[in-house]
């Protein structure tokens, strides 16, 4: 400092000249994902002619790695995401989920009645069952050696989301899209990353804005294309004299039907998801850092409807592709804006206390599509 | 000595430490940073293996870490103190993922093998595992199968003279081409109508509907007697069990392959398996046009029976019988294929 500037004689020298310094700014850090396409495709490929020729045993350990690999391309300030998972805790899950699989088709077969009681006693574990998974895929979870954390309230579980589900269903589905909320508000605000919870800021609107939107939109077009392509089919019908069509002609409408409706459903699929996802994890606080989402459902629906032409036309060899490209897009979206260092974080009691490894023993992984 | 950079965390906070790591000739990690001074022994950190190019971790006592994205300097250490242990499992599929050439095998090789597994494994297995099916689920499925072609057709129109000759029919016919005990062949005869039109159906517990149309089409009794052999060849072979289980199978077997992917892979999985279930379908048709050429052959009954009704049925249809580029859809063989043969 070379010279003190001159105080204004009115004011006495303790203060300060100048107006007081701002708090430091809060920086914004987007998610990077840096794996790439070629290596995935190695990984993935090793790891489907792994657990094929292991008849199924080996897939708890290829789940494991790979998402080791791509919690560790997903990078946030610096530090990259880490995976924990156990892969004898995978198999036991992966275990029990095939064996209720089992019984579910048997019984099926038997009397669709036995099915329909099989998905009722799921129905009604649903809660507990989302609960579980939760758990055990943020315990496994870690950034800068921090594990995530999720707070173990099925009492909670049944009573909002189970509560809001019985009233989606009494209502006949017009409050579906506040179980959706709920589920989403349940499911943030019971995880945790380290001692610290996370919150969501969003109330139901945007959920049943997207929702009721969705379903016009979607209404609308399907009935559009419906309309069309019957007029189509009659057309045709008319013109070739009656009769039935040839199989040559009913397997191109097939083919035309489905170029039309897929897009259309791919579309409907990415401007819910998007609406829904920004909602939720653009509103999500972590103390006094907070998250920001801002999927673009166009990109979004391109996104899916190149996938979805690239694994059906490599019969399925583009689907890792598939993955990290969904894996990047995700990144891509997403950014955690810190307001101070996020060394304030701090892990919770239950892995400073190291108790994190009995828990461990008796987890298993519940693989359903939750 | 090797050092290389790295991150520390300590496993309290989410604070992020730059820090150089030293691996010494007595075999200990030597971590220093701005304020920390650690002295680890190898035997006491835990090197977690390669995936890929993804960042290197060491993980070191009391729940702390070290991230390491230096790979050349990590594995320089490691090779340095003939460390870099790792489960069997972890190297064997590394070693793989590095190599394109075990790459490029194994994709034909998962290729080959998916389909090896769906053409020729599955139907192996739901054949040696029908056996063991109780044959209550014969019952119960026909059970359900009879309702529903109950509501969906009519009552036969046949004259109650012809209606006789034809049960007597099939009941000699019966007596000549074997079922198996799960079976107890019995004709029904129905109004097949908009819904099935000219056609013939055979359930697991050996009830064969016959339709009017179809009686009416056939132009001897020979015919309809081949038809009805080939129906029966259905309900020997335990076709519809089969099939079910095949398809079962198949479903849950394209799942596992296509199943992670999310918004496409419902879509994409069914597709596959329509192709795969027809492709069964054609196979059972080919097994049941084998019982009624054997019985054909053995009751000197000529070929060319069934052949012209199938013709004349393909006819009706719109067909030419030659198949065509729909044929990989389709549940039965080109008829061509089925009966091939001259005039």
């Amino acid at each position: 400092m070379e010279a003190s500037p001159e105080l204004p004689p009115e004011l006495p020298p303790e203060f300060p000249p100048g107006p007081p310094p701002l708090p430091p700014a809060p920086i914004v850090e987007p998610l990077r994902f840096t794996g790439s396409g070629a290596e995935y495709f190695r990984i993935w490929i090793v790891n489907l002619a792994l657990s094929i020729l292991t008849l199924g045993i080996y897939s708890a350990w290829a789940k494991a790695r790979r998402l080791r690999w791509f919690h560790g391309h997903t990078q946030l300030a610096g530090s990259s995401f880490a995976y924990h998972g156990d892969p004898v805790a995978i198999l036991k899950g992966r275990l029990i989920a095939a064996a209720l699989l089992a019984i579910y088709v048997v019984a099926g077969h038997i009397d669709p009645m036995y099915a329909l009681a099989v998905l009722g006693v799921l129905a009604l574990a649903g809660p507990w069952l989302i609960v579980r998974a939760r758990m055990f895929t943020l315990r496994m979870s870690s950034w800068r050696g921090v594990r995530f954390d999720f707070d173990a309230d099925y009492a909670g579980s049944y009573r909002e989301i189970g509560g809001a589900l019985l009233l989606a269903v009494l209502s006949l589905g017009l409050a579906f899209p506040w179980f959706v909320y709920r589920r989403w508000r349940f499911v943030i605000s019971r995880s945790r990353f380290g001692a610290q919870p996370f919150s969501l800021g969003a109330d139901s609107g945007p959920f049943f804005r997207v929702g009721y939107l969705t379903l016009l939109v979607g209404m609308l077009a399907t009935y559009g294309a419906f309309f069309v392509l019957g007029i189509v089919l009659a057309g045709v019908m008319f013109a070739s004299g009656g009769g039935q069509p040839g199989p040559a002609f009913q397997f191109v409408f097939i083919l035309v039907f489905a170029v039309v409706l897929l897009p259309l459903q791919l579309g409907i699929g990415a401007y819910y998801q998007a609406g829904i996802l920004n909602s939720v994890y653009g509103t999500t606080t972590l103390g006094p850092h907070r998250l920001h989402c801002r999927l673009r459902a166009g990109a979004l629906f391109k996104l899916y409807f190149t996938n979805t032409l690239g694994i059906l036309l490599t019969l399925g060899l583009y689907t890792p592709f598939a993955q990290l490209r969904m894996a990047r897009m995700m990144a891509g979206a997403l950014a955690v804006e810190f307001d101070g260092d996020p060394a304030g974080l701090a892990a919770s009691d239950r892995q400073q206390s190291g108790a994190l490894g009995e828990e461990i023993s008796d987890a298993f992984d519940v693989d359903v599509g939750l | 000595m090797v050092t290389f950079a790295g991150f520390y965390y300590d496993g309290h906070t989410a604070a992020q430490r730059p820090v150089s790591v030293t691996l010494t000739d007595s075999e200990l990690l030597e971590v220093r940073g701005e304020g920390l001074v650690l002295d680890v022994p190898c035997a006491d950190a835990e090197f977690e293996p390669p995936i890929g190019t993804r960042p290197r971790r060491v993980g070191l006592p009391g729940g702390a870490s070290l991230e390491v994205f230096d790979h050349e300097g990590f594995d320089t250490a490691l090779g340095a103190a003939g460390l870099g242990r790792a489960g069997r499992t972890d190297t064997l599929a590394h070693a793989l993922e590095r190599h394109w050439g075990a790459v490029l095998v194994g994709v034909f090789g998962l290729v080959a093998g998916i389909g090896l597994l769906l053409y020729v494994g599955l139907p192996w297995a739901a054949e040696r595992a029908v056996p063991y099916v109780p044959h209550s689920v014969d019952a119960q499925l026909s059970a359900g199968a009879v309702e529903f072609l109950d509501e969906a057709t009519e009552p036969t129109e046949l004259p109650e003279e012809r209606q006789q000759a034809l049960v007597d029919m099939f009941d000699g016919l019966a007596a000549q081409v074997p079922t198996g005990e799960h079976a107890t062949p019995t004709l029904v005869l129905r109004k097949g109508g908009k819904a099935f039109g000219a056609n013939a159906l055979a359930l697991p517990d050996g009830t064969i509907y016959l339709f009017d149309e179809l009686v009416e089409l056939a132009e001897s009794d020979d015919e309809l007697r081949a038809v009805l052999a080939h129906e029966l060849g259905h309900v020997a072979h335990r076709h519809a069990l089969r099939a079910l289980l095949q398809d079962s199978a198949a479903a849950a077997v394209m799942l596992g392959v296509l199943g992670d992917v999310n918004a496409a892979s419902s879509l994409l999985a069914t597709l596959p398996s329509t192709l795969v279930q027809a492709g069964y379908s054609r196979e059972f048709e080919r097994e049941a046009d084998a019982v009624a050429f054997r019985w054909m052959r053995e009751y000197q009954v000529p070929e060319s029976r069934l052949r012209d009704l199938l013709r004349r049925l393909e006819k009706q249809h719109g067909g030419d019988g030659e198949g065509g580029p729909t044929n990989w859809l389709s549940t039965h063989p080109a008829t061509e294929e089925r009966v091939p043969g001259k005039d």
